[in-house]
């Protein structure tokens, strides 16, 4: 026999006295600290005024709903303690008893109630349109409505109606019911969490939890690169190619954010035309758009509805420039600001957000749809807590904008998207009962209140022992579940 | 000792040595003796159980998957009892929402039945949800982290009945733990508690003993205790490192010497595999090993078939699934 085949059969016989050692149903543990990321910074905690992805992430860590929607996109009873009951008219929604807020308080109906019918006076009244009254029982809420209970539970899952404590707005140090508490919430540049231990769904496995956010292209994959944070959504290092300090492993959510062109008031008259709105919408090439991603999944789109939803295919043949120019055309008979002649004096200033590095891209590529129906436009980077001053007051153009929604529920993404651009269509058919998806889509592509530009989900790059990652119905990682098992594994030399 | 047999040999002791005689004759002090040592034994044998020692047994390790059940919810405990009587074991699964009966003999699972749990929901609950399962008094305790109070099932007219129990957690009979809440374990945050099983077993010459298994950590400490009539007194402690949560104590192979059934201390949703070892013997190589591509969420040691034999059994998931495989060892 060979030295080799001696070798082979000494190797051999090693591996069957010592097989392979194998995982299984060990706990997840608790403790640590990890380093995650925001796509972008919060402006707000506050559940009914959240709008972005980062904030949506944020609120349902520090707030609690009474329904939230699984997997198969049908609501579950979260704070509620079972599906809504019907009866005469009104629905009928027990709480858990027991559930404390942060502050050691008792969450009881009347913060039910009270959070509930604050929702009904902020721009998130939309999710509530169907609800004509609500009223505390001794062990939850009665709403009046003629919504069927599953429609009602859908609703109440989305985060705008969280429940806050006595329904206050909630300023810099929210106090909610959630998982994690609020640390610290440094708006430059970082939220700090720490686990609630009293969480009535189970404390988190994490002790604390550091959200930050990046102003740079590459500054989170850098961070991740260099071992000092353990997720990334934005790629697991800087140069394509170079392995990060440990090995990474990734994991995508659902394509359940939508980033759009909202429309301010600055130029009123141009900007207010559906012949305008349609003419930009025409001449964006959308087909583009796919190469603005760190890696996750982009569906672009024309429709605020997604796929799952029941949105439709785009046929990503890029843009359609002489419709965008008849469109012009059309809009400038009412507008004089878009006459041939004048038309050179219009200038259109797109407001991004500087912590949101994706956004500029996505804003060249609306300035160049403006070019080709040669109006000039410059890009304006602005923090995020401007942005959504400039928003509010109308004091911008155009805009980049995100929401974010449980990915199969149509109500939802109908409701946020016309309401993000101030339109009350979709409230007005909420109130009057269910939304007709082809009067929906008819509506919207009359009214165009934003113009979508694509569906993107987000990507986590982890470290091999940050384990329980997830996302939610809306794309949301699971922060909550997350925990650390074993040791971080040393990259090798294969693919990160 | 009972204190009944304490009065004998105190009196007995008065006997055997009695005040100093004036004159003290050797022969009937001896004769004396032997006959108050005989008088002992015979107490003593009188009073001790009849000690039958084991049968061994030839354990030939087969791996058959015996069913796929929907359990409807996330199985956290897995047990077995004979409540109908027939002898045979049925197997108990414990999931968040109920207790479920499950059939196995003739080497197929099927179900039996189902009891829900009811009154009031654990706040706080523990985000990952889990549960034990113990044979008390002719009934089947269940506890999850999802409910506050324990089921306790049995049988009334060939249907099964559940009736809320105590608050916390019976791990083996005569011990309550309370859960840490909001967590998945018992114990204290630096050593947190997993989980319990004993069992009544007999050593090498019929002896009974009591064997505990605590999983701490990632550690099973398994203490056997001989037992007599008056009480039990540790002879012998195991420390096995590196096993999850899902383990069971039994003598597999009637030999008299225990064996733990032990499965992965891997990460949830990760390969697993079930061991079995003989307390004391080579861990390494154990008796049987057998791996799976799922979690091993359950293992539990029961005469299924009724053939007079108890066999393992495993219950396998992928993780989050509802869904289990249920596979008899040998």
């Amino acid at each position: 026999m060979n030295r080799l085949a001696t070798l082979a059969l000494v190797a051999l016989a090693a591996l069957c006295a010592h097989p392979a050692q194998v995982g299984g149903e060990g706990r997840p543990r608790f403790g640590g600290t990890l380093e995650g990321s925001l796509l972008g910074a919060p402006v707000t905690l506050d559940p009914p005024l959240a709008q972005t992805h980062a904030e949506l992430t944020a609120v349902e860590l520090v707030f609690d709903t009474l329904y939230r929607v699984g997997p198969a996109g049908l609501a579950q009873p979260h704070l509620a303690v079972a599906a809504p009951v019907a009866a005469a008219g009104k629905v009928v929604i027990d709480i858990v008893p027991g559930v404390r807020f942060h502050d050691g308080s008792e969450l009881v109906p009347a913060d039910v109630v009270a959070s509930l019918e604050r929702v009904r006076t902020t721009p998130a009244r939309w999710t509530l349109a169907p609800i004509t009254a609500v009223a505390a029982t001794p062990t939850g809420v009665e709403l009046t409505t003629a919504l069927p209970p599953e429609q009602i539970a859908l609703l109440l899952a989305l985060p705008a109606t969280a429940i806050t404590k006595a329904g206050r707005a909630q300023g810099d140090r929210p106090i909610g019911s959630g998982p994690f508490a609020v640390e610290i919430w440094d708006k430059k540049t970082r939220l700090v969490l720490r686990a609630f231990d009293g969480h009535f769904a189970g404390r988190p496995y994490l002790d604390q939890l550091v959200l930050r956010w990046y102003d740079t292209p590459d500054g989170e994959a850098r961070q991740f690169e260099k071992g000092d944070a353990q997720l990334s959504s934005r790629g697991a290092s800087v140069f394509t190619g170079v392995q990060p300090k440990f090995r990474a492993q990734d994991l995508e959510g659902p394509a359940a954010l939508l980033v759009f062109v909202g429309f301010g008031r600055v130029h009123a008259d141009v900007l207010a035309d559906r012949s305008f709105r349609r003419a930009l919408d025409l001449a964006l090439a959308r087909s583009a758009l796919t190469s603005v991603t760190s890696g996750e999944r982009v569906a672009p789109s024309r429709s605020p509805l997604p796929v799952e939803a029941g949105g439709p295919m785009l046929d990503v043949r890029g843009d359609d420039v002489n419709g965008a120019r008849a469109a012009l055309a059309d809009a400038a008979k009412r507008v004089r600001a878009l006459a041939p002649d004048r038309l050179p004096q219009l200038k259109l200033e797109i407001l991004i957000q500087d912590t949101r590095p994706d956004d500029r891209e996505l804003a060249e590529r609306t300035a160049l749809a403006l070019t080709k129906l040669d109006i000039k436009s410059v890009i304006t980077a602005v923090p995020a807590a401007t942005l959504r001053d400039r928003v509010r007051r109308g004091d911008c153009d155009l805009w980049i904008g995100q929401l974010a929604a449980p990915v199969s529920a149509a109500p939802a993404w109908w409701g946020a998207a016309f309401a993000a651009g101030g339109d009350t269509w979709a409230e007005q058919r909420l109130a009057a009962g269910a939304i007709d998806t082809t009067a929906a889509h008819k509506a919207f592509a009359e009214r165009l209140p934003i113009v979508p530009l694509l569906f993107r989900a987000v990507r986590i790059w982890h470290r091999s022992d940050v384990r329980g990652l997830g996302f939610d119905a809306t794309g949301r990682p699971s922060y909550a579940d997350m925990f650390y098992f074993g040791d971080p594994a040393r990259a090798g030399r294969g693919k990160p | 000792m009972p204190r009944g047999g304490l009065v004998a040999v105190f009196a007995l002791t008065l006997v055997v040595v009695p005040a100093r005689p004036a004159r003290a004759d050797r022969g009937t002090f001896a004769r004396l003796a032997n006959e108050a040592h005989h008088a002992l034994a015979r107490d003593l044998a009188a009073k001790s159980p009849k000690l039958v020692p084991p049968v061994p047994v030839k354990v030939t390790w087969k791996p058959v998957r015996i069913g796929s059940l929907d359990v409807g919810g996330a199985l956290v405990a897995l047990g077995a009892a004979d409540l109908d009587g027939d002898g045979r074991a049925e197997l108990y699964a414990v999931t968040t929402r109920e207790v479920v009966a499950i059939g196995a003999a003739n080497k197929k699972a099927v179900e039996l039945g189902r009891v829900a749990y009811t009154g009031a929901a654990a706040v706080p609950a523990s985000r990952d949800p889990v549960g034990t399962i113990t044979v008390d008094q002719g009934q089947i305790v269940a506890s999850t982290s999802a409910w506050d109070l324990e089921l306790r099932v049995s049988r009334q007219g060939g249907a099964l009945v559940g009736q809320l129990g105590s608050a916390g957690s019976l791990v083996c009979p005569g011990e309550r733990l309370l859960r840490v809440p909001g967590r998945n374990h018992f114990g204290d945050l630096q050593q947190p508690l997993y989980g319990v099983r004993c069992a009544k077993l007999v050593d090498p010459l019929g002896a009974p003993l009591s064997v505990r298994g605590a999983l701490v950590g990632t550690r099973l400490e398994v203490t056997i205790e001989r037992c007599t009539p008056t009480g039990c007194l540790p002879v012998a402690k195991h420390e096995l490192k590196d096993y999850g949560s899902a383990f069971a104590v039994a003598d597999v192979d009637r030999d008299g010497k225990p064996e733990v059934i032990v499965t992965g201390a891997g990460a949830p949703g990760d390969a697993d595999a079930v061991k079995v070892i003989t307390l004391g013997g080579d861990e390494k190589k154990g008796l049987f090993r057998r791996t799976f591509n799922g979690g091993v969420v359950g293992v539990v040691v029961a005469d299924a078939d009724g053939d007079g034999t108890a066999e393992v059994i495993a219950a396998v998931r992928l993780a989050g699934a509802t869904r289990v495989d249920l596979w008899r060892l040998d």
